[in-house]
């Protein structure tokens, strides 16, 4: 894929290109925030990713590295990926080494409503509009989703698309199969498992470098749900996820997917 | 999260993007392979039959989406008569 208009932004604005600049501060780094955001449950992380998002612009232009060798952080994009997707891959990775560090981290997908009364994540964002999760980062998500429902045993895959995808309940699936509900619930088990081994495997041999887990993935899923349901009102959603209580940067007051 | 609400949430994710990810077809199904469906919602394969049958629509849209239409219809009727 060519980056080219990506590449050319980035000389421009290593150039001193003012209008550059500002495009990788409105149109790049915002989305890089709503990315980062959404894999973060709590707002000391929330304010954390905001100061290394907030760091990689000033990153992109400082100097580091030996006498020698001294390159700014944006010098070393070299234009084979999205600045978008190279910025939040690089944001991903210093919040993950900052959570290592021992820094607490909560599940966004676990917070039931606590510390919805936290300011808006989005305070320190030059506009209204909630930022979208980088599409290059959907994309992957997409693909790793994808491939992980089709690597199941093809018996299951049928009965994850008549669960889920086409909103058949458990109970009835149980017949099927000659199942007991408790068998049902542990057919449901292996089916995730597979889907998140599969998945996960996909994510890092399609970007090794990308330091994301599966539960990195369903955080963004949900906020990327909860971004398109407060975005475009999106009026239906499987109300086993349209009633999941998530702390994502878009949801809103009560926390919920649905608008 | 349980892990029926995980996969939910992946489900929805893919449909967020693709409406008919996995199924929605109107395509005509096989007479063969609607018979077989009304014996596995009838409860008359074993379980070895059905979970055959299960793997061998696992690709065919259409007939996935008519046992769907069958499990829930079926489930209706149910809801009705009570």
């Amino acid at each position: 894929m060519d980056f080219k208009e990506d590449m050319d932004t980035a000389q421009s604005a290593l150039s001193g290109d003012i209008a550059a600049i500002d495009r990788l501060k409105t149109e790049v780094l915002s989305v890089v925030l709503g990315t980062v955001l959404g894999i973060c449950g709590d707002p000391q992380s929330r304010e954390k990713a905001r100061e290394i998002v907030n760091d990689l612009l000033a990153d992109s232009f400082y100097l580091a590295g030996s006498r020698k060798e001294r390159l700014s952080l944006l010098q070393s994009y070299r234009g084979n990926i999205s600045l978008r997707g190279w910025y939040s891959r690089i944001a991903i990775s210093r919040l993950k080494d900052w959570w290592r560090a021992g820094n607490p981290r909560r599940n966004p997908l676990n917070t039931h409503g606590e510390d919805l009364a936290d300011s808006s994540p989005f305070d320190s964002l030059p506009d209204e509009n909630p930022p979208k999760i980088d599409q290059d980062v959907l994309d992957l998500l997409r693909s790793a989703i994808d491939h992980g429902i089709r690597k199941l045993e093809p018996s299951d895959s049928t009965l994850v698309q008549l669960v889920f995808f086409h909103g058949v309940r458990q109970q009835k699936i149980s017949p099927l199969l000659l199942h007991d509900p408790a068998s049902t619930s542990r057919w449901i088990e292996k089916a995730l498992k597979t889907v998140r081994e599969s998945a996960t495997e996909y994510l890092k041999e399609a970007d090794p470098e990308f330091d994301f887990t599966f539960d990195d993935l369903c955080a963004l899923c949900a906020s990327h749900l909860g971004s398109i349901a407060d975005s475009f009102k999106v009026p239906a959603l499987e109300p086993s996820t349209a009633n999941l209580k998530i702390h994502s940067p878009t949801c809103n007051q009560a926390g919920s997917l649905r608008p | 999260m349980t892990d029926s609400t995980q996969l939910q949430l992946l489900a929805d994710f893919l449909r967020s993007f693709r409406p008919d990810a996995f199924g929605r077809s109107e395509e005509p199904v096989d007479q063969d392979v609607l018979a077989r469906i009304d014996l596995v919602c009838a409860g008359r394969m074993s379980a070895a039959e059905a979970k055959e049958f299960l793997a061998q629509i696992a690709t065919n849209p259409p007939a996935i989406e008519r046992l769907a239409e069958r499990l829930k219809g079926s489930a209706e009727d149910r809801g009705q008569s009570q």
